[in-house]
């Protein structure tokens, strides 16, 4: 049976903001999505750990993988991207990339995102240049006052 | 074309590829029919009296859950959908498009209690969306849907904003105003995130099935939606991939 890794996360009582929707997914929801995708991967949990919204993935979860480095794990399961977000909401294409080096399988439950290879980490790397661009134009200044003048 | 759409906010466009869309048809009717255990007769009486296999609303409501997730599953809509009405959808979205990632399937039998209620997409979904609603049989009158166009939709909203407590001005608005769209099969309404929209209890005799799915351009403005949880990337330009592969490799490297 093949090892991985469960990302879980943590969400602010404000923080998910899906119209229509006013309560986040808890822990044990979480971890009943993810035993669902390791049935599926015919895989074991080894690890599970918890991101946290007010800090950049960057720092909440590289020291918690790192601790992971050693152990033979065929992959993560995140049960968010919102986990790989930036505290501009932008998704840390760069973090992931790290992982993706290391980790031979990504996947993302709420987004039904998964890969494997080089090419399925292309598409899911270009879909999240195009989307960040977006984030940081829509919240740029400059964006704002352009769309006012039109 | 897009004057109408402009103006209205919506339109009702022909398929340029009926053929495909008749393939579609089939192929949703099929599905059905297999989770029913039904024999095939003719695909539109089919798909018109679906609801005589169903005793309650419950067990509507059950089968158009397995409906959707079965023919999510096997039918890429997104992709074809769009290039069943490209000559129209293309001028509008653009070729960098994003596409919603299932489709939402509706059935009203005749009767059924529960009608879409009155909303409208944007926002919290972005302005820069279309709906594409595609009736897989004949739509008119109460088995169709209606809407508020572009003007009345605006005056609704600003009625609201101001009036946040007279529902019954709201809903003399709508009365007054609102358009029941025909809409036959071969065609689909094609309409603005921006319109206030719903339906009523089907008085007709005949089932409505029917989807709705959602395109934006890859590069408009993000609603509330998350893009990642919502939409695929259905295509890029050449050029669109030749700028995001310089930023890839400017990110990574």
């Amino acid at each position: 049976m093949s090892n991985f890794l469960a990302v879980l996360h943590t969400y602010s009582e404000t923080q998910f903001s899906e119209p229509g929707v006013f309560k986040s997914p808890n822990i044990d929801l979480q971890r009943k999505a993810i035993d669902s995708r390791l049935i599926s991967l015919r895989g074991k949990l080894c690890g599970e750990i918890f991101s946290e919204f007010t800090t950049e993935p960057g720092y909440s979860l590289t020291t918690l993988i790192t601790k992971s480095y050693n152990l033979d794990i065929s992959g993560i399961i995140f049960f968010t991207i919102d986990s790989l977000r930036k505290l501009d909401s932008q998704i840390d294409l760069h973090f992931l990339n790290i992982l993706w080096q290391k980790y031979p399988s990504i996947s993302f439950l709420v987004e039904s995102i998964y890969f494997s290879n080089t090419i399925e980490f292309s598409l899911v790397a270009e879909k999240i240049v195009a989307i960040n661009s977006c984030i940081k134009r829509d919240r740029s200044n400059d964006w704002l006052d352009f769309v006012k003048k039109i | 074309m897009t004057e109408l759409f402009h103006s209205n906010g919506f339109e009702v466009v022909l398929a340029d590829d009926l053929k495909d869309l008749s393939t579609m048809q089939e192929q949703v009717r099929d599905i059905a029919h297999q989770l029913l255990g039904k024999p095939n007769t003719q695909v539109e009486h089919d798909l018109n009296y679906l609801h005589e296999s169903f005793a309650s609303a419950k067990e509507v409501d059950d089968f158009r859950l397995k409906l959707t997730t079965e023919i999510a599953e096997s039918i890429n809509f997104g992709q074809r959908i769009y290039k069943i009405f490209n000559s129209y959808l293309e001028p509008l979205v653009g070729v960098d498009v994003l596409a919603q990632k299932t489709p939402n399937l509706v059935f009203q039998p005749p009767e059924y209690p529960v009608p879409t209620e009155l909303h409208r997409d944007a926002p919290a979904n972005s302005p820069y969306e279309i709906i594409v609603w595609l009736p897989f049989v004949d739509c008119f009158r109460t088995k169709s849907m209606y809407l508020l166009n572009r003007k009345f939709s605006r005056i609704a909203a600003e009625h609201i904003r101001d009036n946040p407590k007279d529902r019954p001005g709201f809903d003399n608005i709508l009365l007054d105003h609102a358009e029941l769209m025909d809409v036959p099969f071969g065609s689909a309404l094609v309409f603005w995130s921006g319109l206030f929209h719903g339906s009523i209890v089907n008085k007709e005799k005949e089932s409505r099935l029917s989807l709705n799915t959602r395109y934006k351009n890859l590069f408009t403005p993000l609603g509330l939606k998350d893009p990642f949880r919502y939409f695929d990337v259905l295509k890029t330009s050449s050029l669109t991939k030749l700028g995001i592969d310089f930023e890839l490799k400017e990110q990574l490297d």
